[in-house]
């Protein structure tokens, strides 16, 4: 049955692959067949931001039950969300270059994932430099928590607040998603997909902690 | 100014299924590995 539900996610994401590359796009405003690039980079981004909060989610669980499991678990969420983060950035900077001439334009989109990756990428920093497994676990989850908190103000309101090229987001300000019904068939899809994916991804690296945790 | 033109679309959607084909297997030979190791074998 697991095995069963990973061929289907193959398939699943082979299939969304094809659609957002191949098949036909109506015009998006000025932005033409440069809108595919929507199937992939939205979905990094929206990952990115769930292993965030998931990571915060974790460190709460080890400052209240103290399991070293879920100090593992939040490092193994923030850095698939790291990951993605920078997978998002990558596709953004390349989207970017062919609609606003430069690959970095420090845009606040831009500018506001830029200081969420310097966040997490200094909460690795931290873990790495404290040897005792306790220590690190506290305060790494203390910040993962602190870290946490910023991202809906990094993703959502940031933004919002600053005039920004960066086109309306999926869910605009007035609620509604501005979005032909094909392109958004696809898009759901790609983000089904993606979220599939990285819950097995987390999976993975949670066996593997388990498994090194069993040995020791 | 597009980045894709003509047969590129194909170009980059065998390349973009070949990455993900190799992601793909690679967590499925992961995937047995871990499990080899978790029934202690």
């Amino acid at each position: 049955m697991d095995k069963i539900l990973k061929y289907v996610l193959f398939l699943w994401l082979s299939a969304v692959i094809c659609f957002a590359i191949l098949a036909p796009i109506p015009a998006v405003g000025a932005m033409g067949e440069r809108a595919r690039i929507l199937y992939f980079h939205v979905p990094t981004a929206w990952i990115s931001t769930i292993a965030f909060i998931m990571a915060l989610v974790y460190g709460v669980q080890y400052i209240r039950k103290r399991d070293i499991l879920y100090d593992y678990k939040a490092a193994s969420s923030a850095a698939l969300g790291l990951l993605f983060a920078i997978l998002a950035t990558v596709t953004g900077a390349i989207w970017a270059k062919f609609e606003w001439g430069a690959f970095w334009n420090w845009d606040p989109r831009q500018t506001s994932i830029f200081v969420l990756i310097l966040v997490y990428g200094a909460y690795f920093a931290l873990r790495s430099a404290i040897e005792s497994e306790e220590q690190r676990a506290k305060l790494s989850s203390v910040y993962s928590i602190l870290a946490g908190v910023t991202v809906p103000f990094f993703i959502f309101v940031f933004p919002r607040i600053v005039e920004s090229l960066h086109p309306d987001p999926i869910v605009n300000s007035s609620g509604k998603i501005k979005m032909n019904s094909g392109m958004l068939t696809v898009f759901l899809s790609s983000l089904a997909g993606f979220t599939a994916l990285f819950i097995w991804m987390l999976n993975l690296r949670i066996r593997i902690i388990k498994l090194k945790l069993k040995q020791n | 100014m597009d980045f894709l033109k003509g047969n590129s679309y194909y170009i980059v959607a065998a390349l973009a299924l070949v990455l993900w084909f190799l992601l793909f297997f690679s967590m499925m030979a992961v995937e047995k590995k871990i499990k080899k190791l978790e029934n202690g074998k």
